[in-house]
């Protein structure tokens, strides 16, 4: 993986821009000594690392847009970062940029229980959100697996889903409204803090969202709340081949059923698990799917009923279904554990996000299956089966000499076979400077120069987070002006990095 | 998390191998950020348990002489062990903090003034005598209180402004048999150890007679060790091994002296959970001592916290009908270095009290060991938080298991707090706390 | 000068002929009117062209996955017959479009799939469902020098590259001409049921809505109106499975009993009334009034309402969303300075006012669509030129030059 050449010109003025951004955020929020800066280096992913030239932590919106100001004034490059949880290496620095951490903006702004608004600070943990409102019998509905920790910041840069995303939407469908600072230093409303508050606006924010923070910096949000459902319910169900369960998922949400969550664990998956939780999973089962459904509980238990049905004409082995709170949490630890399990099986794993069609499931894991051979690397799957989201974990060692190299070509191949399955490279985690190279695979020349010039309009300087998403740097003015027809490759010359 | 740490260091040194495989083992997920006081408060990777892991990282990469930056976040920490607690991928943070303390102690000089306190409060605090002394002597110097700052007005503002308490008998070696029934004397159902830990027999003798009687009262017989003493964790805390390892050994020695005695012992009951966390965790720390190894593995085995004893043993139907609000403060040797979170709230529950939790009850309250000596801007700071939670639930009485955290909250809190056996035992058959007694408690 | 007197009209049936068309006029710096069947020219602004390029003719289905929730049609594929395949299917395209056709005098059964998303206009299930960038996953189309480009995918999840789906929805075909779009669909609800009542103080009304907003039970539409008797009412929809409708709707039942005088409609009736308040029949606007739309917190509503009935800005009005959309007439008897009145009042409210209907004149001076803050506007304007430098793409339909 490689990013653009650092411009050694700003390095070297390293001492006065951090003594500017002092006048700016205060003398303890620029961290400029080597020691302090590099627990800054990465993001969720340790494979990609790099030294940020100084960590701003601005303490208000009005320093985030003095901030960027400064920096687009000076032609330093800016990369926004939350909790640095990104998956993809979005929040990955950049040595000649500043990284511009929104830890300190984590306030809940304001709760608006009736119009079922919350208006909070971008550094929030997705996680706060739900606790400030719980006594109001309200939720935020998105749950990535890393709520307790990654921004709501981060997941609308990301998108972020979560397990109960299939019934209940993505990042996306639960933001109304943004405020967000360009890299001039300009700050724009977006929408607001009620249904329809963008009517009549082209949907900048819907563009803002998931734009992995290339864009703008988000300096606030405002998140529609949802009624918690009064009852949830897990049935987990065990099937002696990965073809039924994946049939199965097709069979669930054919019959009219959107569970709020639907997981699949493979045998491996079970196996490394079991240790943790000290519980055996039948012999026979190849496949494990996690059906949530929640709801009323007379609506709930009518679905566990048709749910149940399916699975067993499906060829279910075995059902649980969770009757207490208790046995739903105990039922799901085994999927919250999964990650981690698989971490004591394996110096190293990598994990990508590529998402298909349901029905492309059986073919795409049998893929998986001869890339492994391949390979020579293990792997195993768990993954959310309802939106097709894989998340196959690739186990490599990374002290070994070229392990990580042949686990990023096996993920990349696992990503292409996504692709050729008429699914994408990224479901959740973003493209980053992870799934950047591979961009070309799913979108053509003139795509990817559509989305760079939507770059343009917000960030003509291409300033902010460069290297990431695309495999080319925007050349915003040659854009303006070049026109070749019918998808010739237009700027072949454009160096890649 | 890949390192580089050289192979020189990792020969010369198995605490640096195992902190090469405990840092192998984060993946900078960034979930125990979510649980870190420090973060909380600083809201900086640097204050928070995965930058820690990177800065240790970093310093045993480097090797020698850590700079004072990195120096400065590690001594932040407060070892609340929450991010140990919470983190997914099962990093053993305890270990490597206590080792990387190690190392700060051993390359690094720390400024003339931070050694001084440092070496003062080493001393004082395992020494029961000379802390009770070094009080009087802070209660002589606390009108002269604003000619100090930081660490040493700390000090002086923890001293207690009400008269401690007369050392209490029972805090000497001896041992104290079951309570007869019907008059006549019972057959002990279990003979345990009690470490009458040393901050605790200055500070509250009421705790350890609580926790006796209540032994007593459900037919247990309890020996103090003569030989035993401070569980050795202020100087630990500290990264002061010399100072820890004599407390350590000697109370293994006094401990398995009646373990292996004509009437053998069937735990080690700890009735602060600072001490508990520490005396677990006694077989790691001379895990690498031959002659120690598994004496220690040994003791660490027998050691339980009371609740966990009583949960154990049952707890008798209460005596009195209390039905008061109890908001139980876990403390962080409790819930994350000892993982014993139901526990004692399920006991309240089951000797007639309601329990409310405390919100954001992971954060540490700033006690911390020595800390709030050593770091009091962080200390306060999330003191007032835990203060203002604490409030917010209305209850009537506040309970905790560890006596530091009483400490550091009881004066402000503006509730009863009391030790979570003096509810135990008042509610089958002890007397009232003192705490409570007179006391006009909040409106039903 | 406006796109119902229309000189010449291409109605392309490929991708292809379309990218051809706009390439020659982006050459010759051409404007067009960007339409589907042209049902809906009424709202927007009047765009300054001659040429039209219509889009009906790109009506094929390009496949439809059940079991996966999607399908891709050519935007020209009109909302009935799409949403009688998926009903065949027994799902439902969850945005409930309204067509406006009574509105517009035009014929709603040739309102189109492409129309749906460029207008972005969502029903009375969009406080359960969502709106209509909810569910577009995909798109082609072309842009204003004759590019044709695809966005998004036709998974439920997907963050690859910029989300310009979302971008390209509402854009009232002032990026480009869509081609081609992926939308997800659900399974229709097996029950649904509407309690009629009668309505209070639109105060009460909209605290009565908070109350009934903040449970889970599935309710997919909470509107206030005046029915054919004159009377006032709240209409409350709830949808879901046959058992857990009949559970919901007696907790509702229970929570509204004070009220008195409820009325349960079924099925087909409850169908029946719904698809009019879609269609803002129960405004009964008559020929010569402006409509409008404005969006608001629901708290806020009544009293931007008692204000606007009193200055005499709203004529009829009723409520939607749960109190968080006010449709109104307007009438049309000073049209200017009432429209610059009720502006300015939804701008004092936090609220935004948009013309649905209304003369061309008051259009060409006051624009239909709310205004917004200068950096924004800047900000739309680069980006339409990042996708339309030329500016032959419906110029002016959702701005109006200052
Ligand atoms: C254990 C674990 C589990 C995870 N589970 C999920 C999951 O279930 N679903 C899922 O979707 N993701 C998941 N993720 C990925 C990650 O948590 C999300 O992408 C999250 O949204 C990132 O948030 P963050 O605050 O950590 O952002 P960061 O990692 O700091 O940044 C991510 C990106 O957002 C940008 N950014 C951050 N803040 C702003 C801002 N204010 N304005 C503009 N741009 C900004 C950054 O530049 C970067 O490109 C998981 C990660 C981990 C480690
Ligand atoms: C408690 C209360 C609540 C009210 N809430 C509303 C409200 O939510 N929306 C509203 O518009 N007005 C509301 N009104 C006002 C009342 O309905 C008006 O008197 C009515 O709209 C008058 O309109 P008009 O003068 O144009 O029609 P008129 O000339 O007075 O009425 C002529 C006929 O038109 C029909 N008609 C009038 N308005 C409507 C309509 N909106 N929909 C269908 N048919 C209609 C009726 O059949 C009526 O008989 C409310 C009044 C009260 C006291
Ligand atoms: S939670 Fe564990 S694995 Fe994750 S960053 Fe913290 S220590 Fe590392
Ligand atoms: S032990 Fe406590 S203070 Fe130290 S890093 Fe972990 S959570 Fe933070």
């Amino acid at each position: 993986m490689q990013m653009p050449e650092p411009n050694q010109a700003i390095i070297s003025q390293r001492d006065a821009l951090a003594q500017g951004l002092r006048q700016i955020v205060g003398k303890d929020w620029v961290i400029s000594d080597d020691a302090q800066r590099r627990p800054y280096q990465c993001d969720g992913i340790t494979a990609y690392m790099a030294m940020p030239l100084l960590v701003v932590l601005p303490g208000c919106a009005a320093e985030v847009q003095a901030v960027l100001r400064f920096c687009n004034e000076r032609g330093v490059k800016i990369v926004p970062r939350g909790s640095g949880t990104s998956l993809s290496g979005g929040a990955l620095p950049l040595e000649d940029g500043v990284l511009l951490v929104t830890s300190r903006l984590c306030n809940v702004l304001e709760v608006d229980a009736h119009n079922r608004v919350a208006r909070v600070q971008p550094g929030v943990p997705n996680i706060k959100i739900t606790e400030a409102v719980s006594h109001l019998g309200l939720c935020y509905m998105p749950d990535p697996s890393s709520q307790l920790i990654s921004t709501i910041g981060g997941n609308v840069a990301e998108n972020a889903g979560g397990v109960h995303c299939l019934k209940y939407g993505v990042t996306a469908n639960h933001i109304l409204g943004i405020q967000a600072v360009l890299m001039t230093g300009e700050m724009v409303e977006l929408g607001g803090a009620y249904l329809g508050a963008a009517e009549g606006e082209l949907d900048l924010m819907g563009v803002l969202t998931g734009s992995e923070g290339l864009l703008a910096v988000v300096t606030e949000i405002a998140v529609r709340l949802e009624p918690v459902p009064e009852v949830a319910r897990v049935i987990s169900m065990s099937f002696p081949s990965v073809e039924e369960a994946c049939a199965c998922v097709g069979a669930i949400i054919g019959v009219g059923v959107i569970p709020a969550g639907l997981e699949f664990m493979d045998r491996k998956v079970l196996d490394a698990v079991s240790v943790l939780i000290k519980e055996k999973f039948d012999d026979r089962t190849a496949a494990l799917l996690l059906c949530e459904l929640d709801g009323t509980a007379v609506e709930v238990d009518a679905l566990v009923g048709v749910v149940s049905d399916v699975a067993r004409a499906q060829g279910a082995i075995e059902l649980k279904v969770s009757t207490t709170e208790e046995e739903r949490q105990r039922i799901w630890s085994s999927r919250k554990l999964a990650f981690s399990a698989i971490g004591k099986l394996c110096p190293d794993y990598y994990c990508t996000d590529g998402t298909i069609p349901r029905n492309k499931l059986p073919e795409v894991l049998n893929k998986m299956a001869d890339m492994s051979k391949k390979y020579g690397l293990d792997y195993a799957n768990c993954f959310h089966a309802g939106d097709g989201n894989l998340h196959p974990i690739i186990m490599y060692d990374a002290a070994k000499p070229g392990d990580l190299e042949k686990a990023e070509e096996f993920g990349a191949d696992v990503l292409i076979a996504c692709v050729d399955a008429g699914g994408v490279l990224s479901g959740e985690h973003g493209i980053g400077v992870e799934k950047r190279d591979l961009m070309t695979h799913q979108f053509t020349e003139i795509d990817l120069q559509q989305q760079q010039m939507v770059k343009c309009a917000f960030d003509p300087k291409d300033l902010l987070n460069p290297g990431k998403m695309f495999p080319t740097l925007c050349r915003c003015a040659e854009f303006g002006r070049m026109h070749v027809h019918n998808g010739n490759l237009r700027f072949a010359d454009i160096p890649r990095f | 998390m890949l390192s580089h740490i050289p192979q020189a260091a990792l020969d010369a040194d198995p605490n640096v191998q195992l902190a090469k495989d405990i840092i192998g083992n984060c993946v900078h997920c960034g979930v125990c950020l979510s649980r870190c006081p420090t973060y909380a408060v600083k809201h900086e990777e640097n204050d928070s348990p995965r930058g820690r892991i990177f800065l240790m990282k970093d310093m045993y990469e480097k090797g020698g002489v850590p700079d004072a930056r990195t120096v400065e976040h590690l001594d932040r920490c407060l070892t609340c062990l929450a991010c140990e607690a919470i983190c997914p991928s099962g990093v053993e943070y305890s270990k490597l903090i206590a080792h990387g303390r190690e190392y700060v102690e051993e390359h690094y000089k720390r400024p003339l003034f931070q050694r001084a306190v440092r070496e003062l409060l080493v001393r004082l605090i395992p020494n029961a005598r000379l802390f009770r002394l070094a009080i009087f002597g802070g209660r002589l110097g606390r009108p002269f209180r604003s000619l100090f700052s930081g660490t040493l007005r700390a000090m002086l503002d923890m001293v207690p402004t009400t008269p401690l308490p007369a050392p209490s008998p029972v805090d000497r070696p001896q041992t104290f048999l079951p309570a007869p029934e019907g008059g006549r004397a019972v057959k002990p159902r279990k003979r345990v150890a009690l470490l009458n830990g040393c901050v605790q027999t200055v500070l509250d003798t009421a705790i350890n007679e609580a926790t006796i009687r209540l032994l007593q009262r459900h037919g247990v017989e309890v020996v103090v060790a003569a030989g035993s003493g401070c569980c050795g964790a202020p100087a630990e805390h500290m990264g002061d091994e010399a100072q820890a390892l004599p407390l350590v050994k000697a109370n293994i020695d006094a401990w398995l002296r009646e373990a292996d005695g004509p009437d053998g012992l069937d735990a080690i009951v700890i009735n602060t959970s600072g001490c508990g966390t520490s005396i677990k965790a006694y077989g790691h720390a001379l895990r690498l001592d031959p002659a120690w190894a598994d004496k220690a593995a040994r003791v660490s085995a027998m050691a339980r916290d009371i609740t966990e004893f009583m949960v154990e043993i049952g707890l008798q139907k209460p005596t009195i009908p209390t039905g008061l609000r109890v908001v139980y403060h876990s403390a962080c040797s409790m819930q994350h270095g000892q993982r014993i979170v139901n526990q004692p709230k399920d006991l309240l529950r089951a000797a007639g009290f309601s329990v409310l939790d405390v919100p954001e009850g992971y954060l540490c309250c700033g006690s911390a060991g020595t800390y709030n000596l050593l770091q009091p801007d962080i200390a306060n700071e999330l003191k007032a938080r835990k203060l203002k939670n604490i409030r917010s639930v209305q209850a009537q009485i506040a309970a905790s298991g560890n006596i530091g955290c009483m400490t550091q909250l009881a004066g402000e809190v503006g509730l009863p707090f009391v030790h979570t056996v003096e509810l135990l035992d008042w509610a089958t058959g002890g007397p009232e706390p003192a705490a409570i007694q007179g006391q006009k408690l909040a409106a039903e | 000068m406006t796109d119902t007197q229309t000189a010449a009209s291409m109605r392309p049936a490929t991708t292809q002929d379309v990218a051809d068309i706009l390439m020659d006029a982006a050459h010759n710096r051409t404007p067009l009117v960007v339409r589907g069947n042209g049902t809906r020219a009424g709202l927007g602004n009047p765009v300054a062209a001659t040429q039209v390029l219509e889009l009906g003719g790109l009506d094929q289905i390009d496949f439809y996955d059940p079991d996966d929730l999607v399908i891709r049609a050519g935007v020209g594929v009109t909302l009935e017959s799409v949403e009688q395949i998926l009903a065949q299917k027994g799902q439902y395209l969850p945005f409930e479009p309204p067509r406006y056709a009574g509105l517009y005098g035009t014929d709603g059964a040739r309102c189109t799939l492409g129309g749906a998303v460029s207008t972005a206009l969502s029903g009375p299930r969009r406080i359960l469902t969502g709106a209509v960038r909810d569910f577009v996953l995909g798109v082609e189309g072309v842009n204003g020098q004759g590019d044709v480009f695809k966005a998004g995918g036709r998974t439920m999840k997907n963050v690859t590259g910029y989300d310009i789906s979302k971008l390209v929805t509402g854009a009232n075909g002032t990026l480009a001409a869509l081609t081609s779009v992926t939308i997800k669909v659900l399974p229709a609800p097996r029950a649904e049921v509407t309690l009629v009542l009668p309505a209070a103080t639109l105060a009460e009304d909209v605290a009565l809505f908070g109350q009934m907003r903040a449970l889970p039970l599935g309710i997919g539409g909470l509107a206030r109106r005046v029915n054919a008797a004159g009377a006032c009412e709240l209409l409350v929809r709830v949808e879901g499975t046959v058992p857990g409708v009949a559970g919901n709707q007696q907790v509702l039942a229970g929570l509204l009993a004070p009220r008195g005088g409820m009325v349960v409609l079924e099925q087909e009736a409850s169908h029946a009334l719904w698809a009019g308040v879609r269609e803002l029949e129960c405004l009964n606007a008559r020929p010569d009034e402006l409509v409008w739309r404005v969006n608001l917190p629901a708290t806020t509503m009544p009293a931007f309402v008692e204000q606007a009935r009193s200055a005499g800005c709203i004529n009829r009005f009723f409520v939607d969303w749960a109190g968080g959309v006010v449709f109104s007439t307007m009438r049309g008897v000073q049209p200017e300075v009432d429209t610059l009145r009720y502006r300015k009042m939804a701008e004092q409210a936090g609220a935004r006012a948009t013309i649905l209907r209304a003369p061309q004149d008051v259009l060409v001076r006051f624009g239909a669509f709310p205004p917004v803050s200068a950096g924004v506007a800047t900000l739309g304007a680069r980006t339409r030129a990042a996708f339309d430098p030329a500016g032959i793409l419906n110029p002016g339909r959702m701005t109006v030059q200052a």
